[in-house]
């Protein structure tokens, strides 16, 4: 295989794949934490694999993005060390987000909610109150603006 | 992302990893992590730090490829310089023979 070949091979990889590289980035994002968790408590790969009743291979495919997080992750993690993930939710563009709310609607936001998102096509935001995860969200509040 | 295309032992791995699409997988998942930030110590692992900058060991299966990350204006620009595993005399002994017989270093630029 030539230079030009080595090139086009990694590149076309990534184009037909885009979708299930992102996926395997969030999931990333999430073990990075988790990575940075064990570097706090001076555990390795393997001493989590034990703690959770996981397979050592299990952690190192979660760990390198092959396989990604699941809840069913996430809820052994935080009873096993007594932790909580807190998910947020920021828009690609904030500025501009913050700028269309009035200051008493920031000043709300900013101590009351840990989760908030924009629905452009109505232009109204939504946010929820003390949500439990990402996936399992209760206590939906909405508010026009 | 630069390659040492003056180590043989490195172009042989890197091309064997781009042949195999679990392989090609998992590295694109590295520089892709390294790239958004959201990497980990399994993936990229700090090795050492120099003047000029730091070394990482992108981790592919029982792969290591020896990585200098240097920033210039703000950008990482990572130099793939070394193919090799964890650390042994025997690897000790290779990288020293390596790098006493390099006269001259090509780096060619792999745009992704």
């Amino acid at each position: 295989m030539n230079d030009v070949t080595q090139k086009i091979s990694i590149q076309s990889y990534i184009d037909k794949n885009r979708d299930k590289i992102d996926e395997s980035l969030v999931s990333l994002r999430i073990m990075k934490e988790v990575d940075k968790f064990l570097d706090y408590k001076n555990l390795s790969n393997r001493d989590l694999s034990v703690k959770l009743g996981f397979s050592e291979s299990y952690i190192s495919q979660l760990m390198s993005g092959v396989k990604s997080v699941n809840v069913s992750f996430i809820n052994k993690f935080e009873k096993c060390f007594a932790t909580k993930f807190d998910f947020k939710i920021y828009l690609e563009n904030e500025e501009i987000f913050l700028q269309r709310l009035d200051e008493k609607v920031q000043f709300n936001l900013n101590i009351s909610f840990n989760m908030f998102f924009v629905n452009k096509e109505r232009s109204k935001f939504s946010f929820t109150q003390n949500s439990k995860s990402m996936f399992n969200v209760t206590d939906v509040e909405y508010e026009s603006l | 992302m630069y390659l040492n295309q003056s180590n043989s032992d490195l172009t042989k791995k890197f091309t064997e990893i781009n042949r195999n699409e679990k392989l090609t997988r998992k590295f694109v998942l590295v520089i892709e992590a390294v790239k958004t930030n959201s990497h980990n110590k399994t993936q990229y692992n700090w090795e050492a730090d120099f003047d000029c900058g730091s070394v990482y060991a992108i981790k592919v299966d029982t792969h290591r490829f020896y990585t200098l990350q240097i920033t210039n204006n703000n950008y990482r620009e990572l130099f793939i310089c070394r193919y090799g595993k964890k650390e042994s005399q025997e690897n000790t002994k290779k990288l020293t023979t390596t790098i006493d017989t390099i006269e001259s270093i090509q780096i060619e630029k792999i745009e992704l």
